[in-house]
Parts: structure tokens; C-alpha cells; sequence
């Protein structure tokens, strides 16, 4: 039906992926708050980036995605942006 | 395609029919959806009127806001004037935007949801008529009520985000803060409700065919929009509700010498407030994905990446909220999490103006008043958007925090963003509500007055912040040069409502209520909303096919009139639609809907009078309407759920299919669990409160009663849990047509005690412990938490007693019973809760 | 230097000190991506309508929407967050403990101004004005005695609330010696709008000379300045109770200090000129000038009483 965007939608790949950017954000920001200015939120943070990336190359994995231009291929993109721009903060000051 | 319930598709070839229609069938539709007459009326649950009652009401409050701006800026057109009085701007500026945000926005779009969803999803209704008729009541009498507070001289003037300390009670005695507080508390019960019709509307109710990659992209944006007030809207509803625990029992959730915190308010308020904002965006932007289709004359284009940009955008912007607070002090870190994610939130709105934009290239723009308002909405919304960028930098943020450059970019937003598409979406559907077309020639100039009056009023106000006018003022000194630019503005108001007014005016002279002989597809959209419609909807459900099944095929408007697609009279003689699977849209069952009545507009007002009798403090009639209120609700749930004869339903071409469902796969599972996921999202924000005094004022904490006590609630909440099992359980084991027997019911109230008597533990214990809720913010957050699983419970006696009285009248069918299913999954999950809720608090931290 | 206080250039724009200019060059380039997007968005729409065929076809698919709402903004929005988030970092460099610090507690509706030694100690109480040497980080600590209140000076830095239970830190410098106006910032009720201040930057040994100018009268043994009628009367009527004057009895903390209010630049937390008129004109009927405020309209007192009392501050300096 588009021309571009690959036929298969893939609704459930995408809110996952989205879930898993929320729980990056919601446990690097609590960390951040339960240890504030201290080195170790960084580390947290840090740390949970690095599983977020995992699973979200798991979750196109095991989805079977095949191109960026697809609905859950975008979709772990868009997630996986998000969560590399709310590790900067981390890394920034 | 792959089946998703088994249903064969093949089944789909024989639509459209081509036997002609029994002689009758068409008058006996008619008669199932007739209207009532006279005073019958007001009980009416057909979302023809109630949506058009609702968008009404809420172009109603717009008005009335909009009045209330035209004060705040004469009185703010030169310094020191006195044209309304310190009290009295504090106060208008206050309702002007508490109703613009909850009596306005967010109802206005549910409002559009209302009238045209059913239509665009070929749908007869939405799930839950009466419910939509109690939403509606409920927030035309309160919010009237809310607004007449300003008559005398009653109304809150904390500001729309009503802040504490300034609002507890220390700082605002009177009962002004308690208007906004209990007020704007019922009107979140009336949006909720609504998010659970809009959830089990679009992904149950759609025409077969429809598959969610053809559904109408208002259909996406408002399942967007409803899952996000579900979990919004309860983090406001949990504050709201801390804040008058506060006023009226000295609970210091927001004291910070009693290990409160003022803060705490913030974060709930804004965890709610920011996300609201979009809540009311992305129906609009919805909107106007469907209307630049029309005037552009071709299909959407990238409509999988605009979709993927309403769920982008669902989900990020809950994490933006503290980007209202980048001022407070918080951790440098945090804050720079909430600037990384307010810029990525921008991603997805630059996808959506693409594609729209990208449609105009792609298409032949047909110029209109719809059009114009298109093309108007996303300059300015661009401009909003790109000022939002700005502010999500917090060293700029800094600056212009709390500045009229903060006026100026949510108003850019909210206007290019909500209020133009509005106003374009009121052109562009008015023919389905009207008999005569709006005016093309005042339409012009109502989009080029209210244009060129919001650059006028807006444009000079990020100059004015950056010039140091702070937001919420009264007037401004002489000194600070910012006459002018205050002037200008203030002429650009007047010039704005000058096209307001116009659009009245064509109201006025054109606009001619109809459900029948409506004025039509008049811009030519290519969606269903547009077939032929009675009372009742389309005639028959169409098998749709594709994204713009007008456009594509042209018959299809008269097959539809003619009966030749599904369910094209009723099946029982009863008001009816076709329920089908979320993803493809496979029919699955028929679903009886209710007929107009009187009780969902008694319990929706007497609802409202419960709310503002606690306002004033007038208990007695606050005890009195709660209990009619119940007992209405009750009596209006009582016509629900009755068992019938016939079981099954021809839909069309011979495809017979049950009536009414029990179990995971039927709608009324569906809209509970929507229920609990905002129940559970309450206590969610309790337990983060608790959580969060902890870590700002470790110091007030006492222990916890012992671990024997806690493990004796556990117990107790784990029995409740088993009896409501099994209450499931046994009426399982009874074949249908047979009396289940006491037991039943009597397990379900068994469950609603022990609930009640875990609780009764729970909180001696912590009296007994030395806890005192008026001490300390843990106290607070502690008995916050216990009143809330004591609501739940109280609600889980009158559950169950009702369901004690139903099966006394036989009314409990075995071997599964929605009812039932309700009670016992309501008491199950209150257990659930408790028992999360208890060893969190007992053992943490230790 | 005599400037005015606000005006024009507007004050965002117009820094007087390093954590404002940073904060300036940001707020242009920001200005600049603002009109540089809506100048291609409004071309984006002009073409897309009345543009011609080959470029229309161009913007007319998916592809346009890749780049423009996807490509484009990542690169801009990737650029913004860091440059905000480095930026963020230097002005909020961890405080060394060796700056200047002012205490300013925000009160309904105005500013209780300390300024502090090395050991967190008071040695210096005023209401409503702050004196900084140029050059000098000074660190603020910023507190409310009752509602959220926000410390606001836009000429020399953003701002921060000031927050009950809590103390938050604002760091400013000046540059330049000026007088540059304040604001409270968040809406605290009332008369929020008539609630604001002056902060002063002076060459540093002058402020060394401003600062050592007002501590005798701090010292427990000084006594006012020309006691007389003026005196007696401000006793009478009760100001002690909310006003402190050092080395007279009055000594309300409730109120704003008065030890030094003959050299303050403004009355009535910012909005009025400090002159014997306003004076007389704010003791005598408060209310119709800042309604809501917590000081009562004295207008028992007659004018020849009120020029007494006025004249009587005028002098403490």
C-alpha cells in the first residue's frame, strides 16, 4: 500500500520498543534523584543504555525486522534515539 | 490475511449483497433507534445528540474563557490600571486557564471523538452509550457550577497548576481552592470515562475490514489519546485528592516541616500536566490529517509514519514533565533528562507537519475554509513547536521561565495546534450535524480575523518576556517598556474574538441542527463518516477495504443504503452493533446497546452536586446526593447484563455470529481492565509519593508494626483474592439454564470482608505503631494509601451486595456472568493491590 | 553609571555578566533556528501548494518526509542538546565553597536580603537590594519563609525558585557595574506583581567602602541616626513590631529591615523611587498602592507626622 515502507506492521515491535525506552527513562531518572549528583547515577545510567541497545537489537531480532523503513524497524529507531539522547545528560556536565 | 479469530475471509466475498432487502427491516431499525420526544430528550444516549451536546458545552466554555481573556487584557493594555481588581484578575486569570485546559480542550476533542467515531468506524455507537451520557452530564452540570463561582467571588486564584504552599490552606483559607480541587475532580471522572469508551470503541466496535492499518487517523490519534489520559489522569486526580486530604485534615503532604514537600505537587501535577497538553494535540492533529487529505484531494501520505508519530509522541512526552520545574533545583543530571527528552519529543510532531505537508505537495489543494484553517494550523503550530525547543534548553528555559515568552509559546501551541484545527474540523464536519453548509465567504474572513489576531495578541509577547515581564501579573509599572508591546497585544485580542464572534454569527444564520437530512460530504472526504446515516448510523456496515473506501469505491454510499452489507436491519429488534478483533476488525459478536435513560443523567448530577456540596461544606446534601448518585448508578447498571433467548445473530449474508459474550474477549472485560490500569496507576502515584517524601525527609520515618502483622494482612488479602476466584469458579461448574445456588455471590461478598477486615488490620497497626497521618508526611502518604484501598473496598460491599440482590432474582446466569465477572475480577485485583501496597510500605525501608 | 533599570535592549538579551552572556549567544542562535525553520516550513507549504511540478513531485512522498522530519530535526535537535546540556554544566559548576554568598529569603511580597561571612554567619541584614563587587562569583542562596517564590535578575543570569524546606543556589556575577532590576517570578498570590528588587554591581573596592559603611550600625553598641520626632513617632506607632532598626529598640523581623532604607533605590520591594513623597505616600495608605500587602495603611497619622517619620528614615542610611 506505501511505497517505501515495508508491508508488514508490526504494532506490537514498536510499543515494546517504546516500553523500553519508558523503563530507561523512569530507572535513570530515578536513579539520578536517589543519588543525586553522585557519580554512580551516571553509572547507572550508563549501565542501563547498554541494556536498553541489547534489547532493542533483541526485540528487532527476534521480529524479524528486516529494514529501518517499516513500521517496527522506524519504531526501534525512533526508541533507540530516544534513549541515546537521554543518556547525554548522563555523559554531558 | 491471516485470520485472527478464525474467522474465514472468504466469507467477505459475498458482500455486497444483491437480494433486495425484506420489506420492513428498514422501519423496524428505525424503530429500535428512535428518538425519545419532549423532555425525553435529556435521557437520550445516542451519540448524535450527546456529542452534539458535548461540543457544544464545550465551544461553550471556550466562549466563556475566551471572555474572561478579553478582562485580563484590558485591564492589561496600559500599566497600572484598574479596570479589574488585583482579586479579581487573579481570580480570572486562574478560571481562564483551568477551564480553557479541562473544561475546554480536553472535553472538546472527546467531544469530536464522540460525535464522529462511531461514524468513522461505521460503528452504530460508541460501547457504552449511557456511560457517554453520564460523562456528559456529569461535566455540563459541574463544570456550569465550577464556572458560576465566579459570580461570587468564589472562584480559585492559585493559578491553573494551583501550587501548594500558596493553596493549602495556610495560604488560601477560603473555600476558592476547594472549588478547583473538588470541582475540576469530577470532570476527570468524566474524561476517564470516556477514555475507556474511546479505547473499546476504536479497537472493538470498527466496521469489518477495517484493519488498524486502515482505520482513519482520528481513530489512531484518539486510542492515543485515551490510553494517555488513562494513565495521566489519575496522577492529577491523586493529587488533587492529597491536596484537599491536606485542607480539610492537616495531612502534610506538601508541608516540608512536617516532612512534606511542596514539590511533590510539581512533579504529580506536571507527570499529569505535560502529557494533557498532547492529550489534547494529537486528536486535533488527527484532525487535520484527515482534513489536508480532503483538500489535497489524495490519500495521506506516510500514514504508518504519522501513526508511528502518535505513538512516539504518546509515549515520550511522559517524559518531559519536569521541564515545567527546570527552575526548583533539581539534581543537574535529572534535569538534563528532561531536556533530552523534550527535544526527542519533537521528533515525531516534525513527522506529522511533513506528512501533511507533504500531502499538499503530493495532491491539488481545492482552497476552502477548512483548507485555510489547514494551512494556518501548521504555520502556527510550527512556530509553537520551534519555541518549545527553545524553552526545552534549560540555560534558555532559565530565562524565560514564568515570562511571557512562556505565554506566547503555549498559546502558539495550543491555538496552531488545538484551536485551529478545532475550528477548521467544525467547517470541514459541520455538514453531518447541520441541514445548511456554514458560510464559505465568513468562513474566509473568521480564519483571517482570528489569523491575524493571534500574531497581533501573540507575536509580541516573546519579546515582552524577554523584556522581564513575568507571567500571572495584574498590571506591570510604567518603567519596564513594555507598554506598547502590552497594548498591541491587547488590540490583537479583540481582534482574535472579532473573529470568534463572526464564526457565531454563521452559526447563527446557518447552522441548523439535523440527524437526518444533514448537508453532506461537502469537501468530498473520502472516509465513512460520510455515508448516508440516520439515527441509527449507517443502514448496514460496510465491509471496508480500504483507507478512503468513499474514494475508492463509488458506489459504495448507496450499497450501504440499500442494505447490502452487514447487519442492515436489527438482528433482536434492539439497538445492536458488531463487536470485531482489535487488529483486523473480524466480527466477532453482536453487542446489545441500551436504549435512551433517565438514571445516567440523575447519577451524572447528583454526582456533581456530591463534589461541590463538599466544596462548600454543606455535608448533609453532600451524603445525600452521593447516596442518589449510587443508587442511581445502580439502578442504571440493574438493565444491564439480562440473559435473552435468542443466541445467535444473521449480520448479514447468512454469517451468524452469538449475542453478547462473557469472558476475556468481550467488551465489558475490556473496559474494567481499562478501569484497573487507572486504579492501579492511583496507587502507583501514591506509592511514588510515599517513596518520594522518603528520600526528601528520610528523617520524620518511623519503623513499621512487625513482620507477623504484615504477613497476617497478606494472608487475609490472599484469602479475599481465593474467594473471588472461586466465586468464578463455582458458577463455572453449574451448566447454563441452572441455579447456581448462594454460594456464588456469597464468595464474592466473603472476599469484599476480608478486604475489609485485612484493611481493619492494617491500619491499627499502624496506629498502634505510632503512626499519626497529620504528623508527618509518611503518616499522610501512608493513610493516603489505606483511604484509597478503604474506598475500594466500600465500592467492592456495594459490588458485591449487588450482586447478592441480582442472583436473589435469578439474575445470575451460569455457566459465566459478566456481572459476576466484574465483582470478582474488582475484588481480585483490590487484593492485588493491598497486598502490594502493605508489604511495600511495611517493609520498605526497613 | 546610571541606567535604567529595564528597557531596552530587552534584558535577556542584554547581559551584564558571564552566566547571562552564555545564556545571550544561546538565546539568538536559538532565535535564529526559530526563523530559519519557519522560513523553510512556510517555503515547504509554499511549494507544496503553488510550487512547480518537479519540486512538488519532490516533496510529495515519503522521502521528503525522512528528511524533513526525520533527518533534519535529529541533526538540529542533537546539536541543541548538547550544546544545552555543556552549557547547563558551566553554570552550574560545582560551588567551591571560596564565593561570595547573599542569602535572599522571598516573602509575601518581598526580598529579606543577608549577606554572610565565610562561616555562614549574618553580617549585614537589608530588604530589597543587593550589592555585588564585578567580577566576583557570588553564590545566592535562595529560600521562601512561606509560598514558592523565584529569584529573577535577567541581566545577570535565568532564574531559580525559591522553594519552602529547601535552599536553592543561584551563582551570578557582574561584569559591569549598573543597577539592574529584579523580579519574583513565580506567582505567589496577591500583589505577586508588585514584587521585585534591585541588584547593584559596584567596582569592587567600592562596594568594599558600601559594605564597610553599614556594618557599625550593625555593631550592638551604635545607635540611629538623628534620633528625634521622626524617631518617636515610628515607636509609637508600633513599627518596631514588624521593622528592625539597629540601635533602637525596634526589632521586628516580620517586615524589612530599615537599618540602611535612606539609601535603598526603591521602595515597596522595587516599585516605587525612594523619595520623602513615596515614603509618606507608602506609609500613610500602602494598601491602594500594593493592595494585598501585609504592611497596614497607616492613615491615622497625619502628613506633618508621616514627613516626620519619613524624614527620621530618610536618614538611615
Amino acid at each position: 500500500m506505501e511505497s517505501g515502507f515495508s508491508n508488514r506492521t508490526d504494532w506490537l515491535a514498536a510499543t515494546l520498543a517504546f516500553m523500553i525506552w519508558a523503563a530507561h527513562f523512569t530507572l535513570a531518572w530515578t536513579a539520578s534523584i536517589v543519588f543525586p549528583d553522585a557519580p554512580v547515577a551516571r553509572w547507572i545510567a550508563a549501565a542501563l543504555t547498554l541494556v536498553s541497545f541489547a534489547g532493542l537489537f533483541a526485540l528487532w531480532r527476534w521480529r524479524g525486522v528486516e529494514t529501518a523503513f517499516s513500521v517496527a524497524g522506524l519504531g526501534i529507531l525512533l526508541a533507540a534515539g530516544g534513549v541515546a539522547y537521554d543518556t547525554v545528560p548522563a555523559l554531558i556536565g | 490475511m491471516k485470520s485472527e479469530t478464525g474467522f474465514d475471509h472468504e466469507l467477505y466475498r459475498l458482500f455486497p449483497t444483491h437480494r433486495p432487502r425484506p420489506p420492513g427491516e428498514l422501519e423496524e431499525l428505525e424503530k429500535a433507534w428512535e428518538r425519545p420526544r419532549g423532555w425525553g430528550m435529556l435521557t437520550a444516549v445516542n451519540n448524535n445528540y450527546v456529542g452534539f451536546a458535548y461540543v457544544a458545552t464545550a465551544f461553550l466554555f471556550f466562549l466563556l474563557a475566551g471572555v474572561l481573556a478579553l478582562g485580563m487584557r484590558v485591564q492589561l493594555a496600559a500599566p497600572m490600571q484598574e479596570f479589574l481588581s488585583q482579586e479579581t484578575y487573579n481570580q480570572f486569570f486562574t478560571m481562564h486557564g483551568t477551564i480553557m485546559m479541562f473544561l475546554f480542550a480536553v472535553p472538546a476533542v472527546e467531544a469530536l471523538g464522540v460525535l464522529l467515531l462511531p461514524q468513522m468506524l461505521a460503528a452504530r455507537d460508541l460501547p457504552f452509550p449511557r456511560l457517554s451520557a453520564y460523562a456528559f452530564w456529569a461535566y455540563f452540570v459541574g463544570g456550569l457550577l465550577f464556572f458560576a463561582s465566579l459570580f461570587v467571588g468564589l472562584a480559585p486564584d492559585g493559578g491553573w497548576f494551583m501550587y501548594p504552599p500558596l493553596t493549602s490552606t495556610a495560604f488560601s483559607p477560603e473555600i476558592n481552592t476547594d472549588f478547583w480541587l473538588l470541582g475540576i475532580g469530577f470532570i476527570e471522572i468524566s474524561a476517564i470515562a470516556g477514555a475507556v469508551e474511546i479505547i473499546v470503541g476504536v479497537l472493538r466496535t470498527r466496521a469489518p475490514g477495517m484493519t488498524l492499518d486502515r482505520m482513519p487517523m482520528f481513530a489512531w490519534a484518539m486510542l492515543v489519546f485515551a490510553v494517555m489520559i488513562v494513565i495521566a489522569f489519575p496522577s492529577v486526580i491523586l493529587c488533587t485528592l492529597l491536596l484537599e486530604m491536606e485542607r480539610a485534615f492537616n495531612w502534610p503532604f506538601f508541608d516540608p516541616t512536617r516532612g512534606g514537600d511542596p514539590l511533590l505537587w510539581q512533579h504529580l501535577f506536571w507527570f499529569f500536566g505535560h502529557p494533557e497538553v498532547y492529550i489534547i494535540f494529537l486528536p486535533a492533529a488527527g484532525m487535520m490529517s484527515m482534513m489536508v487529505a480532503t483538500v489535497a484531494q489524495t490519500p495521506l501520505v506516510g500514514y504508518r509514519l504519522n501513526v508511528l508519530a502518535l505513538v512516539a509522541t504518546g509515549f515520550i512526552s511522559f517524559g518531559v514533565w519536569a521541564h515545567h520545574m527546570f527552575a526548583t533545583g533539581m539534581p543537574r543530571v535529572a534535569t538534563g533528562y528532561f531536556s533530552a527528552a523534550s527535544m526527542a519529543v519533537s521528533l515525531p510532531a516534525g513527522i506529522q507537519v511533513f506528512c501533511w505537508i507533504a500531502t499538499l505537495a503530493s495532491g491539488k489543494i481545492r482552497w476552502s475554509t477548512p483548507a485555510l484553517f489547514v494551512v494556518g494550523s501548521i504555520l502556527i503550530f510550527t512556530m509553537g513547536g520551534l519555541t518549545g525547543v527553545m524553552v526545552g534548553m534549560v540555560p534558555f528555559d532559565w530565562q524565560v521561565h514564568d515570562s511571557y515568552f512562556i505565554v506566547a509559546h503555549l498559546h502558539y501551541v495550543l491555538l496552531g495546534g488545538m484551536v485551529f484545527p478545532m475550528f477548521g474540523a467544525l467547517y470541514y464536519w459541520n455538514g453531518m450535524t447541520s441541514r445548511k453548509a456554514l458560510s464559505e465567504r465568513l468562513g474566509k474572513w473568521v480564519f483571517w480575523l482570528m489569523f491575524a489576531g493571534l500574531h497581533l495578541t501573540f507575536l509580541p509577547m516573546h519579546l515582552t518576556g524577554m523584556m522581564g515581564m513575568p507571567r500571572r501579573v495584574y498590571t506591570y509599572l510604567p518603567d519596564r517598556g513594555f507598554d506598547t508591546l502590552n497594548l498591541v497585544s491587547t488590540i490583537g485580542a479583540f481582534i482574535l474574538a472579532l473573529g470568534v464572534l463572526l464564526f457565531l454569527v454563521d452559526l447563527a444564520r446557518n447552522f441548523r441542527f439535523t440527524t437526518r437530512d444533514d448537508a453532506g460530504n461537502i469537501y468530498g472526504g473520502g472516509t465513512l463518516e460520510w455515508l448516508p446515516t440516520g439515527l441509527y448510523s449507517v443502514r448496514s456496515i460496510p465491509l471496508v477495504r480500504s483507507r478512503e473506501p468513499l474514494w475508492d469505491d463509488p458506489g459504495l454510499a448507496d450499497d450501504v443504503e440499500q442494505g447490502r452489507y452487514f447487519l442492515p436491519g436489527t438482528a433482536t429488534g434492539l439497538r445492536e452493533t458488531i463487536i470485531t478483533s482489535p487488529v483486523n476488525a473480524e466480527p466477532q459478536y453482536l453487542q446489545l446497546m441500551p436504549g435512551p435513560s433517565a438514571f445516567p443523567v440523575g447519577a451524572a448530577v447528583f454526582t456533581a452536586f456530591f463534589f461541590l456540596s463538599l466544596t462548600v461544606q454543606a455535608y448533609a446534601f453532600g451524603v445525600f446526593s452521593g447516596i442518589i448518585a449510587a443508587a442511581c448508578v445502580l439502578r442504571w447498571v440493574w438493565e444491564t447484563d439480562r440473559p435473552i433467548q435468542q443466541t445467535t445473530a444473521d449480520i448479514g449474508a447468512g454469517i451468524t455470529v452469538p449475542i453478547s459474550i462473557t469472558g476475556p474477549s468481550s467488551h465489558g472485560w475490556w473496559a474494567l481492565n481499562t478501569l484497573l490500569v487507572v486504579m492501579g496507576m492511583i496507587a502507583l502515584m501514591g506509592v511514588f509519593s510515599y517513596l518520594y517524601l522518603y528520600g526528601i525527609h528520610p528523617e520524620v520515618w518511623i519503623g513499621a508494626p512487625d513482620l507477623l502483622q504484615t504477613a497476617g494482612i497478606a494472608a487475609l488479602l490472599a484469602l479475599a483474592f481465593g474467594a473471588a476466584w472461586g466465586s468464578r469458579e463455582l458458577l463455572a461448574g453449574h451448566e447454563a439454564g441452572t441455579f447456581p445456588g448462594q454460594a456464588p455471590w456469597m464468595l464474592a461478598m466473603l472476599g469484599a470482608a476480608l478486604l475489609a477486615a485485612a484493611l481493619y488490620v492494617d491500619v491499627t497497626g499502624w496506629q498502634a505503631a505510632g503512626l499519626n497521618p497529620k504528623a508527618s508526611g509518611q503518616g499522610a502518604t501512608v493513610f493516603a494509601l489505606l483511604a484509597l484501598q478503604g474506598f475500594e473496598v466500600v465500592t467492592a460491599f456495594i459490588m458485591a451486595a449487588y450482586l447478592g440482590y441480582r442472583s436473589g432474582r435469578g439474575l445470575l446466569t451460569a455457566p459465566t456472568n459478566v456481572t459476576l465477572d466484574v465483582v470478582a475480577r474488582f475484588i481480585g485485583f483490590v487484593a492485588l493491590q493491598g497486598i502490594a501496597i502493605a508489604l511495600l510500605l511495611r517493609l520498605f525501608p526497613g | 553609571m546610571i541606567e535604567p533599570l529595564w528597557g531596552w535592549p530587552p534584558p535577556v538579551l542584554d547581559p551584564a555578566g558571564p552566566y547571562a552572556e552564555k545564556v545571550t549567544v544561546l538565546a539568538w542562535a536559538l532565535f535564529g533556528m526559530g526563523v530559519a525553520v519557519t522560513a523553510i516550513v512556510a517555503a515547504a507549504v509554499w511549494v507544496a501548494i503553488w510550487g512547480p511540478p518537479g519540486l512538488k513531485r519532490k516533496l510529495g512522498g515519503e522521502k521528503a518526509v525522512w528528511i524533513g522530519g526525520i533527518a533534519f530535526p535529529a541533526v538540529v535537535l542533537t546539536v541543541l542538546l548538547v550544546w544545552g546540556l555543556t552549557l547547563t554544566a558551566s553554570l552550574t559548576r560545582d560551588i567551591t565553597g571560596e564565593e561570595m554568598r547573599i542569602r535572599v529569603t522571598g516573602e509575601m511580597w518581598w526580598f529579606r536580603v543577608e549577606y554572610l561571612d565565610a562561616d555562614g554567619s549574618t553580617i549585614l541584614q537589608d530588604a530589597n537590594e543587593i550589592h555585588l563587587p564585578v567580577d566576583t562569583p557570588v553564590v545566592l542562596e535562595l529560600r521562601s519563609a512561606d509560598v514558592i517564590h523565584s529569584f529573577w535578575v535577567p541581566h545577570l543570569s535565568g532564574k531559580k525558585d525559591m522553594i519552602p524546606g529547601r535552599t536553592t543556589l543561584l551563582q551570578v556575577e557582574a561584569r559591569e557595574p549598573g543597577r539592574y532590576g529584579g523580579v519574583c517570578a513565580e506567582y505567589c498570590g496577591g500583589p505577586h506583581a508588585l514584587m521585585g528588587f534591585v541588584a547593584v554591581a559596584h567596582e569592587a573596592d567600592e562596594w568594599r567602602n558600601w559594605l564597610e559603611a553599614r556594618l557599625p550600625s550593625e555593631a550592638a553598641t551604635a545607635a540611629a541616626q538623628a534620633a528625634g520626632r521622626g524617631q518617636e513617632l515610628f515607636m509609637d506607632s508600633g513599627c518596631g513590631a514588624c521593622h528592625r532598626v539597629a540601635g533602637t529598640e525596634a526589632n521586628g523581623l516580620a517586615g524589612p529591615d530599615l537599618t540602611h532604607v535612606g539609601s535603598r533605590l526603591t521602595l515597596g520591594a522595587g516599585i516605587l523611587p525612594n523619595n520623602r513623597g513615596t515614603m509618606m505616600g507608602w506609609i500613610g495608605d500602602s494598601q491602594s498602592i500594593k493592595p494585598g500587602n501585609r504592611m497596614p495603611s497607616y492613615n491615622m497619622l497625619s502628613a506633618s507626622e508621616l514627613q516626620a517619620i519619613a524624614l527620621w528614615l530618610e536618614q538611615q542610611e
